[in-house]
């Protein structure tokens, strides 16, 4: 059964929690509340958790309360107005909104969306490698910051650090066979 | 100066050329053991699969002062419930 441990929220699900956030919400300020409402609102109901989803599952459910609610807010502090919106213009009588809709079959949407879940993916199998392994690698990759950099934060030669990053890739690689690909 | 690379200084060579950190001497090399070498070929090929994705999702990370930050509320929020 799972258990929860708050001290390591942070650390594990931060990076998976903003990635899920930030393409619904489209913006780093507003995703940083959310993330940061739904890390306390864990903690608040931490009795409710029952360990039979795993620990970011569950606090996954919990950001997706968090974002809905945040839409609601904002419709209803200027929604109303837009909703209602219709025009009459000479012969041509309509809904605005409903016209402009975006459409549901969006393919620009759904390859977002897509690209978002991959990127999700690629975030749990980062999470999975070794600690340092995992953070040499992210910095690297990721943040794209100098060998050298790297090295002297670390105090390791740089045939180490490409040491580590093979090693980190051939992880990934396993991993996203696994869980992706297939 | 030896023309002729192990597999496992290519594996290094093929990780270097992803982040663009590779002289061009070993860049020939590297194409080289390619050539002759099925094995390192294939790790290159999924190497460079696994740059392409990368590229293409854009992982976003929190940066660390935001991560600093919610730590530092979390560990006040559960001070604060043990002290109640």
């Amino acid at each position: 059964m799972e258990v929860l441990n708050p001290s390591k929220w942070v650390d594990n699900y931060a990076d998976y929690l903003y990635n899920y956030t930030i393409v619904r919400v489209n913006d780093a300020v507003i995703a940083q509340d959310l993330i940061s409402e739904t890390f306390l609102a864990g903690l608040r109901s931490k009795h409710n958790f029952k360990g039979e989803a795993s620990e970011r599952t569950w606090l996954i459910s919990i950001l997706k309360r968090k974002i809905i609610d945040y839409y609601r807010k904002k419709n209803s502090n200027k929604g109303r107005a837009e909703v209602l919106v219709s025009y009459k213009s000479g012969d041509i009588e309509g809904n605005w909104l409903e016209e402009n809709a975006a459409d549901l079959f969006d393919r620009t949407a759904e390859d977002r969306m897509e690209n978002n879940e991959l990127g999700l993916a690629i975030i749990k199998c980062l999470n999975k490698l070794p600690v340092k392994q995992g953070e040499i690698f992210k910095k690297k990759t990721i943040e794209n910051q100098d060998t050298d950099v790297l090295c002297k934060e670390y105090n390791i030669t740089p045939s180490n650090l490409w040491v580590i990053i093979h090693r980190a890739r051939k992880n990934l690689m396993e991993c996203l066979e696994k869980n992706w690909y297939n | 100066m030896k023309l002729f690379l192990k597999c496992r200084e290519a594996a290094c060579l093929c990780d270097k050329y992803q982040y663009k950190e590779i002289s061009i001497s070993d860049k020939l090399k590297l194409k080289l053991h390619l050539l002759l070498c099925k094995l390192c070929n294939k790790y290159a090929k999924k190497n460079q699969k696994l740059t392409n994705t990368l590229k293409a999702v854009e992982i976003k990370t929190l940066n660390p002062d935001s991560k600093l930050q919610l730590k530092e509320k979390l560990q006040k929020e559960l001070a604060d419930k043990l002290n109640t």
